[in-house]
């Protein structure tokens, strides 16, 4: 069954002083990925967002929900699939 | 035979070949041959023009177009950051792949065009390795991209992995955040590094940056690597394999398990009903982790093109 994981950017603003979720996940399913790239310069921790890459490959164990220090990330199960087990 | 030794091998490997690492292929000219560049690259833009105005294009981007078969072509001249472009196409065949679109053969297509001709990782192994960092010049160490993207490890030393090669080093200073922990090393600093990497386990592949030419050493691990997780679960052709393969010697092998733990790419496994090592050598990258690390050498190096199965299996 396909999973859905749900980050809620209000609480989560600044992932980069974070990382447990990125850390602790065992399918490795998120990504921190830089946004605004300028050159000779670094970009500030802001720029640094928090998003789900590899959605296809999460199997719920919700080690992430469980170590967020904000309750910031939610998973339940995508909608809309078929949900029999073949 | 390897297809860029095909392309580029000049008789040999691909990666012994001392002109992938060298400075032509990062185009320094002189004057005249500068003028010829920039008046290639208007005709080539006026014919991206036409293309578009035809309707031959059907996806573009900043400095990069897709023609209408697919192909994937970066506009000469335009400043692409193969690092980002890569990580967004994977990134599309990923969403694809979870949502089941019926165009995922198109979209890989795309990306394994991208990757065949800009950015792609090639297994070698240790002793390959060590002569690559004899070959090339400057050497620098930096931070994993891969790591810390997607394991966190930002301004990590666990995370200073990857080699920087070649004269593509110039430009450190315009990319900060690429080039993040950047140090300058010695040869024998560096074949000290590469040392302690390869008595950790990593798989040691070399990146390039506009094929043939070699810009990095990279020293990966499932499953944080984009490049093995591409190959491994989304069948990209992002991560090339080997030049060699490895054999069990049955005769020496006690069975303990040892090599298991060092395969990133989930090849062997221990028989329980013989207690001895079994190695599915269609999944193996040849990168020669196991072999290295077996303590009563039961495991061979062999030759890729020697094996008649699986001389066309890269």
């Amino acid at each position: 069954m396909l999973m859905e994981i749900l980050i809620n950017k209000e609480r989560c603003t600044i992932p980069l002083n974070c990382r447990m979720c990125l850390k602790i996940c065992p399918q490795c399913v998120f990504q921190l990925h830089p946004t605004g790239i300028k050159r000779f310069e670094e970009i500030p921790p802001e720029n640094w967002k928090l998003r789900v890459s590899y959605s296809d490959l999460c199997v719920g164990c919700m080690e992430c929900v469980k170590v967020c220090p904000e309750n910031a990330i939610k998973v339940k199960p995508l909608k809309g699939q078929n949900k029999e087990v073949a | 035979m390897c297809k860029f030794c095909i392309t580029h091998g000049e008789g040999g490997k691909w990666y012994e070949v001392a002109r992938n690492y060298a400075m032509k292929m990062y185009n320094y000219q002189k004057e005249e041959a500068r003028k010829k560049r920039a008046e290639f690259i208007e005709k080539k833009m006026a014919e991206v023009k036409e293309m578009m105005e035809q309707g031959r294009i059907i996806e573009n981007g900043e400095g990069w177009y897709v023609d209408s078969s697919g192909e994937f072509h970066a506009i000469p001249g335009g400043a692409i950051d193969l690092d980002i472009v890569g990580a967004e196409l994977v990134q599309e065949v990923v969403d694809a792949t979870s949502m089941g679109a019926e165009d995922l053969p198109f979209i890989k297509k795309k990306v394994n065009s991208f990757t065949n001709k800009y950015h792609m990782n090639h297994v070698i192994t240790y002793q390959e390795a060590q002569k690559v960092l004899e070959m090339s010049w400057p050497i620098a160490l930096m931070e994993c991209i891969c790591r810390r993207e997607r394991r966190g490890m930002y301004n990590d030393p666990q995370a200073w992995v990857c080699f920087s090669l070649g004269v593509g080093l110039y430009k450190f200073e315009r990319w900060p955040e690429t080039f993040r922990g950047l140090t300058f090393l010695s040869v024998k600093e560096a074949k000290e590094r590469l040392e302690y990497l390869h008595k950790k386990g990593c798989v040691h592949s070399l990146t390039t940056f506009y094929t043939p030419y070699i810009g990095g050493l990279c020293n990966c691990e499932y499953p944080a690597c984009l490049g093995i997780r591409g190959r491994l679960d989304y069948g990209l052709d992002i991560f090339g394999k080997g030049h060699e393969i490895v054999l069990p010697v049955s005769e020496n092998c006690t069975g303990c398990g040892e090599c298991v733990q060092y395969c990133q790419f989930g090849a062997l496994n221990i028989s329980r009903s013989m207690n001895k090592l079994t190695i599915n050598l269609q999944k193996c990258f040849g990168c020669g982790q196991c072999a290295e690390h077996c303590p009563n050498s039961a495991i061979i190096m062999k030759e890729r093109t020697k094996m008649l199965g699986l001389h066309d299996n890269w």
